[in-house]
């Protein structure tokens, strides 16, 4: 395919109408930042798919594809000089030339074909609005006349033309060109490979062979019955071969279809396996968590019992410190009464102590007659008064006994006391330490849950908890498609088996029948199935070889352009297999932190050897499109690189900013060296030299410099 | 420049040079003439997924061209 010509007019910032022509070859359109090379670019975009590449929004200046149906594309100057009521009209038209659409395969028919998709706005107070939907029109010229594609065919042609599975290979835009392809998903890479490849044809062959196996033998039996009356023997042989083909048949389509979930599964599982390398980090961290939270735990409780215990230790110390000093307090008061008890145990009466108990001194004195001595005692006289000092020493004495038992025992409680208190003192100290230490382990514990969030980047407890959810989830979703692989890997294994056995049957039954059923002069049929069965194996093995073949050459193709991008230099090589990598050429081992020019050659080689080897094997080439491909090479990569592109490609169209940095002779020399065809430089400048620097005094500017 | 049908036979040549299938072609006593023909009438189907008529057309291409022979 080639294209031809573009051209825009009241686009961005083009206004009026700007023709763009493209021949084979390399294409440059230069222009400095702002210059009109992206807005070029979104008006292929905007009119082949739909989508132009703006701001996300407008408190941002990163980018984003967006569906082009409410996007006005109207320049501003237009919209700010147009009057209200004012009608505004917008187009894109792309000439190019391709194979029929219609043909099945590439004939060397082409056809010219132009895209055109237009749009008109009415200003109102409050801005432009559509007239009407942005309309396309796609028409061709055959046998000198105009034909139009309908636009419920528009999506059909459009991808038929322009492959969805490859397009990104054909319009790559330099600031999204890590998502040029991700061949993360299997299919991905399939559905790619099968768009350039031919090899899908082979399951068309196959089913018409393997559908001419069965039908033959069929045919060779018919043909038996017709020429010979069989006997019942040789028709029950006949009926289990065809019974055990029937069977062998049943078991290969179970086989296929289990072979097809398992492929599903496998998938899936390596979907799920990808997601969870996201949230996986949540399960290590919520392990860690956890057993923090329960060490944290189980020390804040042994603190709280510590203290609970203490507490009561602490009591009975302050109790026991409260009687200490009591005790110690009444010591001397105790001592006093010793003293005091001794001193009376001392003193001296003339009245024995032993003999008379009170109440016989009581009557004594009552009576005024010391019955002791049987005379009689005056009130005041000596004898009356040793019998009142008697009678007071009775009660003196009494008191000084109750006295001498309070203070006995007393003392005896004194002194257990005493002997308690320095071990429950112990106690409260070694409770107080093992508090100090759970404090400190508790401490420690709660910092090392601080250093866990900081090194794993969440602040939040619950995005934890989330994300090890999701994990667990995906985790047992994973756990669950393996029980269903394992499963299914056991019935094929078992199918395999069988049907081996079932083959193995059927080649003795129909040795028997070759052996014992026979006609003069052969069979044709029996001839053609030898013819049939060659072409069942050849066909089936080139169908299995075909996808390892043409991703080898893909990998092959790839690595020749890498090694021509990189000018002949490239350490590494690449490598297609569930994604792509780059290895080592010595070591083979993978290379990370490739330098920017690295990753564009890589990024360019695969893409381009998608779309190259589309040609060599199906006839069908596709142009590159792309906008800022080099955007991140330095000043002498960027030059190197383009002129190796032009060698590489049909058909190639860059835009870029790292031309506009040459000097006439270098770019002189750029074109003759890259062997550019048609070389554009966008200037977008001030209409009015002495108007305002603004939008709605600025255009693009075309230059044709080749 | 080679057509898809010429990249298809190329392959499938390719593969009937290959041991097993020189083994097979002599064993049989197989005419590559035939072979080679009959896989044009296979390329003929190879857009059509559905594979009644190109089965018809293979077989009756070979079992004629085998009768024609005798």
């Amino acid at each position: 395919m080639l294209i031809n010509s573009l051209r825009v007019n009241n686009f961005y910032c083009y206004l009026d109408e700007n023709v763009f022509e493209f021949s084979k070859g390399l294409n440059i359109v230069s222009g400095l930042n702002s210059g009109g090379k992206s807005q070029l670019f979104n008006a292929f975009y905007w009119t082949l798919f739909n989508k132009v590449y703006v701001d996300i929004d407008s408190s941002t200046t990163k980018k984003e594809w967006k569906d082009a149906d409410k996007i006005i594309i109207a320049p501003e100057k237009i919209e700010y000089e147009s009057l209200i009521g004012d009608r505004i009209e917008c187009f894109v038209e792309i000439g190019l030339t391709n194979e029929f659409h219609e043909n099945e395969e590439p004939k060397g028919e082409l056809v010219d074909y132009t895209i055109l998709k237009s749009v008109t706005y009415e200003k109102h107070k409050d801005g432009l609005y559509f007239v009407s939907k942005p309309e396309l029109t796609i028409s061709y010229v055959t046998g000198g006349e105009i034909n139009y594609i309908k636009s419920t065919d528009f999506n059909w042609f459009l991808n038929r033309i322009f492959p969805s599975s490859i397009r990104k290979f054909m319009w790559f835009q330099g600031e999204t060109v890590d998502e040029l392809y991700d061949f993360s998903k299997p299919s991905t890479l399939n559905n790619a490979i099968n768009e350039i490849s031919y090899f899908p044809l082979y399951d068309n062959l196959n089913s018409i062979v393997d559908a001419s196996v069965s039908s033959i033998e069929k045919k060779i039996d018919k043909e038996l019955r017709s020429r010979k009356k069989l006997t019942n023997d040789q028709e029950e042989l006949i009926q289990k071969i065809n019974t055990t083909k029937d069977s062998i048949a049943k078991l290969q389509q179970s086989i296929t279809t289990n072979e097809e979930k398992v492929a599903e599964i496998t998938e899936a599982i390596y979907l799920e396996e990808q997601k969870l390398k996201g949230f996986d980090k949540y399960t290590d961290l919520k392990v860690k968590i956890n057993k923090l939270d329960s060490d944290f735990q189980y020390a804040k409780d042994r603190i709280d019992s510590l203290v609970g215990e203490s507490k009561e230790k602490l009591i009975s110390k302050w109790m026991l410190n409260g009687c200490d000093k009591l005790i110690k307090a009444s010591e001397k008061n105790l001592k006093i009464i010793q003293a005091e008890i001794q001193s009376f145990q001392k003193s001296e009466n003339p009245v024995p102590i032993t003999l008379p108990g009170p109440e016989y001194v009581e009557k004594m004195i009552a009576d005024h007659i010391c019955y002791i001595c049987e005379r009689p005692v005056e009130e005041g006289s000596p004898a009356y008064k040793a019998l009142e000092l008697r009678l007071e020493d009775f009660k003196t004495n009494q008191d000084y006994k109750i006295l001498n038992d309070n203070y006995t025992e007393l003392n005896r409680a004194r002194k257990k006391l005493l002997g308690i208190l320095p071990d429950i003192e112990q106690e409260v100290i070694d409770h107080n330490k093992e508090i100090d230490k759970s404090i400190e382990k508790r401490n420690k514990i709660y910092n090392q849950k601080k250093v866990v969030f900081a090194e794993s980047g969440v602040t939040k407890e619950e995005d934890i908890s989330i994300g090890s959810s999701t994990a667990s989830q995906i985790l047992n979703k994973v756990e669950s498609l393996r029980n269903n692989k394992d499963r299914l890997d056991k019935y094929l294994f078992n199918n395999k088996l069988e049907i081996n056995d079932l083959e193995n049957k059927l080649q003795d039954l129909l040795k028997v029948k070759s052996d014992t059923i026979k006609l003069d002069g052969g069979i044709v049929e029996e001839e053609a199935r030898d013819y049939i069965i060659l072409f069942s194996k050849t066909i089936a093995l080139l169908r299995q070889r075909a996808l390892t073949t043409l991703i080898n050459e893909i990998q092959a193709e790839s690595n020749t352009l890498y090694n021509l991008y990189l000018g002949g230099r490239a350490q590494g090589e690449i490598i297609i297999d569930r994604g792509v990598s780059v290895i080592d050429k010595h070591t083979k081992n993978i290379m990370s932190n490739l330098n920017t020019a690295e990753i564009v050659a890589q990024k360019l080689a695969v893409a381009n050897s998608f779309l190259s080897l589309s040609e060599k094997t199906l006839g069908r080439s596709f142009p590159m499109i792309a906008d800022a491909p080099t955007s991140d090479l330095d000043h002498l990569n960027t030059a190197n690189l383009t002129k190796s592109l032009g060698k590489s490609f049909e058909q190639m169209i860059i835009m870029s900013k790292d031309y506009a940095l040459l000097s006439d002779a270098e770019r002189q020399a750029m074109i003759n060296d890259a062997n550019v065809v048609k070389y554009y430089e966008l200037t977008n400048d001030l209409i009015d030299k002495d108007g305002p620097e603004s939008r709605i005094n600025k255009k693009t500017y075309v230059t044709v410099i080749k | 420049m080679k057509t898809l049908n010429d990249i298809l036979r190329e392959e499938f040549t390719g593969i009937l040079g290959e041991e097993e299938f020189v083994e097979m072609i002599a064993r049989n006593k197989l005419d590559t003439g035939v072979i080679k023909e009959a896989f044009d009438v296979l390329l003929e189907f190879k857009y059509q997924a559905v594979p009644d008529r190109g089965k018809t057309e293979f077989e009756n291409y070979i079992i004629n061209t085998i009768k024609s022979d005798k």
